[in-house]
């Protein structure tokens, strides 16, 4: 056992340089570096994007609101495209919703050092995305308030819910995605949350970190149920994050649409869901850790290195999209083969190449290591990839549908203002929920980039 | 130290949120589960009508048949409140209908009124389905459910009152298992009855499903039309 | 530190890791149990250093995922093919493929759960009072600096032998731990507002059982009304297209519906029972099993209330008219009355169809084909009475025998209208008062009024009452009472040379 330990500790430094913390690296420092974000008063442009961001969840409130009272007619949804944006934006939020889960969990099976600098902040993400997917099924059914329906909650009906759909799945794949990723969240938030309430200086700080940080002292018994913890948790996230857009590919591939109708589409989904997510965890990073003065935490080598996956993943998702292509013709199947020439050459042909360009093209520049760590681009490219995954969604979702069977029913989609309102202001949720993260909560994972450091491995054990 | 710390009497507090983790999800469940429950919101209602007709009289005292007023109800889905001139085969006046029972009575007064082309009489609905539940009273009626099923002892009652939830899970409970709540088409509107030599109404309904062809169904097309 | 204090332990601080890993293996081999290492991050090498034993929580967590993973199958199971089986897409009402998902993310939900509440259930947290707490030193255990602390409640604690202990592992710093003075007991406030809170979980299951118990005035309360009401007909609802309301609109005075014009005309016999002015003799319908019994429920249904279910004419609703001696209240008719088995079943038909005398139609109420069915029943119900059923139902009215036959041809006449006309139903023969005076001894006797006058019962009295009832009343009968059927002139003087011929 104490030999696997330390040729392990001794692998992780001749993988991982010795880079990941820079600058000073004592265990005060990250504290301090950590803890002084949430200490002191934020950077202008924290209260802009604030300002910002809470209008634009107002917009969102008010579209909500405006829904609810309507009905589910003030979208663009027709038929023969039943399913519009409300599904998009689902699962574009899902799959943004993956990094997190997978960065803590996967990455810290594969002992990836490199993870403690982005988990919190990609766990934070994760759960504040997997809020704003939420909402797209709940606001969908347009009865809001008999949303329990999905849950097997015994009532006055008799009703259970039917376990043969696989929207009934996506209920469970997604609350229980959603609950256990808060857990994995909240518990590596408690050490933290007893730094910050040991460091403050006023009683209101004390008393609301101290209650959230459960007493917590850094006991070594408990350190040690709680790493213990820690790793079951991971273990059962890592089949967990693999196993939600697997179900969300569900949702399409059991039913016997021409373009949904394939079994490429969980791994697909799944390769799509991290591709995103990365994307998503490079487009916050950038900005927070200039803003923040996260640097030395937040490294230029963590940025290359999701860099590096982000294009790993986009290759595989440029891979499902030719192999649907190919399977629709070596199928032999002309309802397949006429969907998938609609797709591309189809009244939908623009948000096609936009997918292709920014999913399969865009990333390719990070074959070059200077632009894997230039900031402007990967900042651009992942954006682009944020683009061209909403954008895969709306493909998938739209040109399936748009040419039905018979001809008489085609139709196309057009996004209402409503449509508009909600996409942006989930947005707005987004972005609301996640400064008010970066405001009060420790952006980095304290404790565990001490584990990290040299100071917190002895040497006379060795 | 100055700082603010924790008092030990926060001890106390840990059993407490035990109790809270423990019992505010089953107190919830319960406040929503009986609350929300048809049989608290629903049950129990017992309406001031217009004109205040006594069932326990009529049908109890008098034994006149539920059909006698409610005429449509093993014809038609629905069971209908009767016309003014039902009532007045035997409160009239000689001039707007025969009978002349209670010709003096002050309560009967808005019933004559509106018989004479005055202000309709608005009966008030005690039992009322959501609109998308579809209900055929003759298909019930014709095939053994008495109206004492669903409408309870209305023979017994001054006043009519909801006694049943009419939920969908209640109506389930029947359509699931119809044999004790059925009984001989003859008897349908006699609420008191009960099978002869002391047979089970288990058994009767046994039977009685073979006969008139009951099999329930419990499709959503069923009732939501 | 004063001997008045108690004290929790002793702390010790040390700066670098390898410092806290050789101290604390000195601590665990001077055996103490109770003491613990703090450290700001997970530390290796630490738990063997400390001894401590591995955590059996992952047992837990395997525990929890089978009870997932069972649950997950039984609940689908359950609802899906026992509870409420139903059929859609032609799928199979239970198959594992279509389970396996909900089951698989229920293992990991309760494994979760468990996992992350077993943890800091068997960490003793959450524990927001420390002692430890209170030391200013401290505050750095969740920063950068690591502590061993000794607690006063190890079996072995000895303050003195504990500091000389820790002095020898290389501790930077030895402090005694105070265990505040302070009550554990909440304050007033705290348990105050815990009172209040207590009661006001209270309040809303009273209201619940209160709702349950007890009747209201007020229609169902709709949480969610949804489309419990929507903005369609249904039967007897008010419409907002007539000013009174009524969606049925009453019948126009001097109109009749279509379809009975349409139908009486095509078979008058069926509809009205008569054919040109002449009454059906028979039912215009095969007088099968099925009609008789569908008769007898119609009869029981709209008849029995006030002609009583043998038909004797003794209902409860007549008897209730006797008990609240109604005035101007016409008994039912005896249907077993000779006069009545004998009118030809048009008659009855009609009589059921638009009444008679006191008696409301029941057109209206009752279909066409039960009227007749009625009318059949009614032979049948007759055909009992001549059976030698009236035993069985005691002694009905006395029965009109046919009388004696008369000379005169206008007097035998007015006999007949006597009984077709129906003033048979009122009016008796031998004396006996029915609802109105016997016709026995009526020509030629003294009538003494309610205005106080008296007139003698000539022909030309007569002719006025028929004509007009109510122009004179007898003392001891009450107005309004006497119905007239369409009659003509030479009836009416049959009638009353009938009439005279009962002079006595």
């Amino acid at each position: 056992m104490a030999n696997a330990e330390i040729s392990s500790a001794e692998l992780d430094n001749i993988i991982d340089p010795p880079a990941l913390v820079q600058g000073k690296g004592d265990l005060a420092t990250i504290t301090e570096t950590v803890s002084r974000v949430a200490e002191h008063k934020p950077p202008k442009a924290w209260y802009i994007g604030f300002t910002l961001a809470l209008g634009i969840l107002g917009m969102l409130g008010l579209a909500i609101v405006y829904l609810i009272s309507t009905g589910v007619g003030v979208w663009g949804n027709n038929q023969p495209v039943a399913w519009g944006w409300p599904i998009v934006n689902f699962v574009f939020w899902v799959g943004i919703g993956h990094a997190g889960t997978l960065i803590s969990a996967v990455l810290y099976l594969f002992r990836q050092g490199w993870r403690t600098g982005i988990n919190r902040f990609s766990e934070a993400m994760t759960i504040f995305a997997v809020i704003c997917a939420g909402l797209f099924p709940a606001i969908h059914v347009g009865r809001i308030w008999v949303i329990y329906w999905v849950f097997p909650v015994p009532n006055q009906m008799a009703m259970w819910p039917q376990f043969r759909s696989p929207l009934l799945w996506d209920v469970f794949a997604v609350s229980t995605y959603f609950t256990v990723s808060l857990l994995f969240w909240y518990m590596g938030l408690v050490p933290d949350l007893a730094t910050l309430r040991d460091r403050s200086k006023t009683k209101i700080r004390r008393l609301m970190y101290g209650i959230f940080a459960l007493g917590w002292t850094g006991a070594n018994r408990q350190w040690h149920r709680y790493e213990r913890a820690y790793l079951l948790l991971a273990a059962l996230a890592t089949p967990l994050v693999l196993s939600v857009h697997s179900v969300v590919s569900f949702d399409f591939a059991t039913s016997q649409l021409p373009g949904w109708h394939t079994t490429i589409f969980p791994p697909y989904f799944v390769a799509g869901a991290i591709f995103s997510g990365f994307a998503m965890v490079v487009t916050l990073a950038v900005p927070a850790r200039a803003l923040f003065g996260l640097r030395d935490l937040i490294t230029l080598r963590h940025l290359e290195l999701m860099n590096k996956v982000i294009m790993a993943t986009g290759m595989l998702v440029g891979y499902a999209y030719a192999m649907e292509f190919f399977m629709a013709w070596y199928s032999g199947n002309k309802y397949e083969g006429f969907t998938f020439v609609n797709r591309a050459f189809g009244p939908y042909a623009w948000a096609y190449w936009i997918m292709v360009s920014c999913n399969v093209i865009s990333p390719q520049i990070f074959w070059f290591k200077k632009a894997r760590r230039s900031i402007p681009i990967m900042f651009v490219v992942s954006i682009f990839v944020n683009i061209g995954m909403w954008f895969e969604r709306f493909v998938i979702t739209v040109t399936s549908l748009n040419r039905d069977f018979l001809p008489s029913s085609w139709n196309y989609f057009s996004p209402t203002i409503i449509d508009w309102a909600t996409l942006i202001g989930s947005f707005g949720l987004f972005f609301t929920l996640f400064l008010l993260f970066c405001r009060y909560l420790p952006q980095v994972a304290i404790a565990e980039v001490k584990g990290q450091t040299p100071h917190a491995h002895g040497h006379s054990a060795h | 130290m100055s700082l603010y710390q924790f008092p030990r009497w926060t001890d106390a507090l840990r059993p407490l949120l035990g109790l809270t983790a423990l019992g505010a999800p089953v107190y919830l469940v319960l406040l929503f589960y009986y609350g929300a429950s048809p049989k608290t919101l629903a049950v129990g209602y017992e309406p001031t009508q217009p004109v205040p007709f006594s069932h326990a009289v009529h049908a109890g005292e008098l034994g006149i048949d539920c059909r006698y007023c409610h005429n449509t109800v093993d014809k038609a889905a629905h069971a209908a409140i009767p016309p003014i001139a039902t009532c007045l085969n035997c409160h009239g006046d000689g001039e707007i209908g025969k009978g002349r029972i209670h010709l003096d009575s002050e309560a009967l007064e808005p019933l004559r009124e509106a018989a004479r082309g005055g202000e309709p009489l608005e009966w008030v609905r005690v039992h009322d389905l959501a609109d998308y539940a579809y209900f055929n009273h003759a298909a019930h009626v014709n095939k053994g459910v008495s109206c004492v099923e669903c409408h309870g002892r209305v023979d017994q009652m001054e006043v009519v009152r909801q006694v049943e939830p009419l939920s969908m899970g209640w109506c389930l409970d029947c359509h699931r298992d119809p044999a004790p709540r059925l009984r001989p088409v003859e008897e349908i509107t006699n609420l008191g009855w009960v099978p002869e030599g002391g047979r089970s109404r288990e058994e009767v309904g046994r039977e009685l499903m073979e006969k008139y062809n009951v099999h329930p169904k419990q499709d959503c097309s069923t009732c939501h039309r | 530190m004063s001997d008045s204090k108690k004290q929790f332990g002793v702390l010790a601080e040390y700066e670098t890791v390898d410092e806290i890993l050789s101290a604390a293996a000195k601590v665990r081999d001077a055996g103490y149990t109770k003491w613990d290492c703090y450290t700001p991050m997970p530390v290796h090498g630490l738990d063997d250093a400390m001894g401590v034993k591995q955590t059996r929580l992952p047992w837990f967590t395997l525990c929890a995922g089978l009870t997932g993973a069972s649950l997950g199958l039984l609940m689908q199971w359950w609802m899906n093919a026992v509870d409420y089986p139903f059929l859609t897409s032609g799928k199979p009402q239970w198959s594992l493929p279509a389970n396996i998902p909900v089951i698989f993310e229920l293992t990991i939900l309760f494994s979760a759960l468990t996992t992350f509440f077993t943890m800091w259930i068997m960490n003793n947290l959450p524990r927001w009072f420390s002692p430890l707490a209170r030391v200013e030193r401290f505050a750095r255990a969740t920063d950068d600096r690591f502590f061993i602390a000794i607690e006063t409640a190890d079996p072995i604690f000895n303050a003195a032998s504990a500091e000389s202990l820790l002095k020898e592992t290389g501790a930077h710093a030895i402090e005694a731990v105070e265990d505040p003075d302070e009550s554990a007991a909440p304050p007033t406030w705290f348990r105050h507002a815990l009172m209040i809170a207590g009661t006001g979980l209270i309040i809303p299951l009273m209201i619940i059982a209160y709702a349950r118990f007890s009747t209201q005035d007020q229609p169902r309360i709709h949480l969610v009304p949804d489309m419990d009401f929507q903005e369609k007909y249904k039967a007897q609802n008010p419409s907002p297209l007539f000013e009174d309301g009524r969606a049925a609109r009453p019948q126009l005075a001097g109109t009749f519906a279509m379809e009975d014009d349409h139908l009486v005309l095509e078979d008058p016999g069926y509809y009205t029972g008569k054919v040109d002015g002449e009454y059906l003799t028979e039912i215009p319908m095969p007088v099968t099993r099925e009609l008789l019994e569908r008769g007898r429920e119609r009869f029981m249904i709209n008849c029995a209330a006030c002609h009583g279910y043998d038909g004797s004419g003794n209902g409860t609703v007549h008897k209730r008219a006797l008990s609240l001696q109604t005035a101007g209240w016409i008994p039912p008719s005896n249907l077993h009355q000779a006069y009545i088995a004998a009118q030809p079943k048009g008659q009855q038909f009609e009589s059921i169809s638009d009444g008679i005398r006191n008696m409301p139609g029941y057109k209206a109420a009752i279909t066409t084909e039960d009227r007749w069915a009625i009318v059949a029943y009614l032979e049948a119900l007759q055909g009992i009475e001549e059976a030698g059923a009236q035993q069985l139902w005691g002694a009905a009215p006395a029965v009109e025998d046919a009388g004696p036959v008369d000379s005169d041809p206008l007097v035998a006449k007015g006999r007949e209208l006597y009984t077709s006309k129906t003033c048979i139903a009122c009016h008796s023969l031998d004396g006996t008062k029915l609802v109105s005076g016997s016709f026995l001894g009526l020509a030629g006797s003294e009538r003494k009024f309610t205005d106080g006058t008296t007139a003698i019962a000539d022909e030309a009295y007569l002719n006025e009452s028929i004509t007009n009832p109510n122009a004179k009343i007898v003392e001891g009968y009450t107005p309004g009472l006497m119905v007239i059927p369409p009659i003509t002139d030479e009836e009416r003087e049959a009638l009353v040379a009938f009439i005279m011929s009962l002079k006595q």
